[in-house]
């Protein structure tokens, strides 16, 4: 008896070759035709196509008999700048180049939740070809005006720091900004694996623009670990890649993404990161000999950013209200937020979450500048239960940070100076995180509470984190009511502060207590 | 003295050649002088092309290089001026035809814009390319 799994590969492959088949030119006409006149550097230089379009794809035929894709970029009079999609080695002058009349598309869908892609959407995880329904547009237009609802639908990150001072919106574009290893990618991974975690239904779209793949690979094997892999689509380019597919990866992640907003979904991009994004464009715009311009970027770099991150949106009601958030990361140097891409950057966001190297080691971690970080939209984006207890958090920051150089003269202080020094450090201890572990609504609630009510006020700086877990330990354990409840996003009723507070006290006072002893 | 684009130098070549009277010799020693001159010697045959299809465009006349595996019949040539005229808009066509064996049998027919490949070589390559 035939073993299936051959029975299937033969008819599999079968099918393959009739559809392959059946997409030759069978009925082959006049078709418009060129001729590449020199080649190099990933760009060939095509005579004739004289109807070619903008982004338009066009075939050339490889050295070795079959089809290199390219898309036309520079539509000079004499002759076409097109960019390769793939080795460049394979394309010889006075190779023949047709038309085919489309834009570039990558295939969208679920089937290509849980893959590892290229920028063509091509699988490179070893799973097997994808097979989706649809395909979408790598370069589209983003949604009109009347299209758009206004961003009120939390997304949380699971990181207290940002969901109570710098809360991010479902359709938001919230830019991570900050120098190398500062922690910007650790703050995108724990926002995806938040989604898993809390169930909120969001598909991860993570783009690796010019990332090492063994840095790719261990991402992947952190969200599987984690269980959010599953509902992920990871776009990856590695810096060996051609530039064009480096340029291409935003896009294309972006209309995978889309086709969820589209179909009331909600999805969550991560482009990481959009500094090499621009570099890849410079040197694909410095080939295609078009003017350089400042720091030689070419004079679209803006618009190169603009394009992308427009399409992420909050749909009306009446297109399905989904929605598409995007995350650009942007890597400065030296906390240069005021250099050409970073300032392009922030201009078109909807807020930053700046990262600082020196809080990094200093051990705040996540390194939030809560001075630079700014979310445009706002508590329009937190739950009312978070909302209810950062009222006060930002201030009590900022008020700590302008008295933290006095911390050395604590003797010379008087009492209320003292008491928002000592409330600052902390709140700035709370608001410590470690990697890989979000917090849900209620534990972020609760946690914050206890700190901003005072709760916590005797507990030793350095046992703020234990006394933390302990609280939300007891919550999640003994109060379980108090927990679900606080998880829907509702304001917390008196009675529920009552008892967090009672709580709270009780784990503060089993620490100031141990405090006592010890000294 | 700014630089003239091909195509720009190639309309203006073609308007030249299609004037009545034209001295076609004399023209055409002119545009190498200026090739020449231009440093543009290796852009002589893109330029032909490029004449080509202004003169098409402005005339009408459509010169076509057919290569075929076996010699046209007449039947064969006249249903082929007929599909390209019908397809170009062309007032007239002339053909200049080359016989080789390698297309096995099919033929190619090349327009100053477009390409017309129907060849045996052609639909082979394309299957052997799936494998």
């Amino acid at each position: 008896m035939a073993n299936t799994t051959d029975h299937l590969s033969v008819h599999e492959l079968s099918k393959e070759l009739q559809e392959a088949i059946a997409g030759l030119r069978t009925e082959q006409g006049l078709e418009e035709a060129g001729v590449v006149t020199r080649v190099g550097d990933g760009v060939a230089w095509v005579y004739g196509l004289r109807s070619a379009g903008y982004n338009e794809v066009i075939e050339i035929e490889a050295t070795d008999g079959g089809q290199i894709t390219a898309f036309a970029l520079n539509l000079l009079e004499d002759e076409i700048g097109a960019v390769v999609l793939g080795d460049d080695s394979r394309v010889s002058a006075g190779a023949r180049v047709r038309l085919t009349g489309r834009l570039l598309d990558v295939p969208v869908g679920p089937e290509m939740v849980g893959r590892v892609v290229d920028p063509l959407g091509n699988p490179i995880d070893g799973k097997g070809p994808i097979r989706t329904k649809q395909r979408g547009l790598i370069e589209r237009g983003a949604p009109g005006v009347m299209e758009r609802k206004s961003v009120h639908e939390p997304l949380m990150t699971g990181l207290v720091a940002i969901d109570t001072m710098i809360p991010i919106g479902r359709g938001q574009r919230e830019l991570i900004i900050g120098d190398r290893q500062t922690g910007k990618t650790a703050i995108a991974i724990d926002t995806m694996i938040n989604q898993g975690r809390q169930k909120t239904g969001v598909i991860n779209i993570y783009v690796a623009i010019g990332q090492k793949f063994s840095k790719i690979a261990a991402l992947q094997e952190r969200l599987k670990r984690e269980g959010v892999m599953d509902q992920t689509i990871i776009v990856a380019t590695s810096p060996s890649d051609p530039a064009a597919l480096l340029y291409l990866a935003p896009y294309a992640g972006a209309a995978m993404g889309e086709y969820f907003r589209d179909n009331k979904g909600h999805a969550l991009i991560i482009y990481d990161d959009l500094s090499k994004h621009a570099v890849a464009y410079r040197q694909m715009s410095l080939l295609l000999r078009r003017p350089p311009g400042r720091e030689a970027y070419p004079g679209d770099v803006f618009y190169l950013h603009s394009r992308l991150l427009e399409r992420s949106a909050k749909l009306s009601d009446e297109l399905g209200a989904g929605s598409l958030t995007a995350l650009p990361i942007i890597e400065t140097q030296a906390g240069d937020i005021s250099a050409y891409i970073p300032t392009n950057v922030i201009s078109i966001t909807d807020g930053q979450i700046f990262l600082e190297t020196n809080l990094f080691y200093q051990g705040i971690r996540p390194a939030i500048s809560v001075g630079l970080s700014v979310s445009r939209v706002g508590s329009a984006a937190q739950t009312k239960a978070v909302k209810s207890v950062s009222g006060s958090l930002r201030l009590d920051l900022a008020q700590f940070r302008e008295l933290a150089s006095f911390a050395q003269f604590s003797s010379d202080l008087d009492e209320e100076t003292k008491q928002r020094i000592d409330r600052g450090q902390r709140l700035t201890e709370l608001l410590k995180q470690k990697q890989y572990q979000p917090l849900s609504i209620a534990e972020q609630t609760v946690s914050v509470m206890a700190a901003t009510e005072g709760a916590f006020d005797k507990v030793p700086v350095a046992k703020i984190k234990d006394a933390q877990a302990e609280l939300i330990s007891i919550i999640d354990r003994d109060h379980k009511k108090i927990a679900d409840t606080l998880n829907t996003g509702d304001k917390p009723t008196d009675e529920i502060k009552d008892q967090v507070m009672k709580v709270a006290k009780k784990v503060a006072d089993g620490f100031a207590a141990v405090s006592k002893v010890k000294a | 003295m700014a630089k003239v684009s091909r195509q720009a130098l190639a309309r203006v070549v073609a308007e030249r050649l299609s004037a009545e009277n034209s001295d076609d010799s004399a023209i055409m020693r002119e545009v190498a002088a200026y090739l020449l001159d231009h440093n543009m010697a290796d852009n002589a045959d893109t330029l032909i092309n490029d004449i080509a299809v202004e003169l098409f465009k402005q005339t009408g006349r459509l010169v076509v290089e057919v290569t075929t595996a076996r010699a046209l019949t007449d039947e064969a040539r006249t249903n082929l001026i007929k599909y390209l005229q019908d397809k170009t808009g062309a007032t007239s066509v002339e053909l200049h035809e080359t016989v080789d064996e390698s297309l096995i049998g099919g033929l190619i027919a090349k327009t100053p814009s477009a390409e017309l490949d129907v060849s045996v070589r052609n639909t082979l390559r394309q299957l052997t390319a799936l494998a």
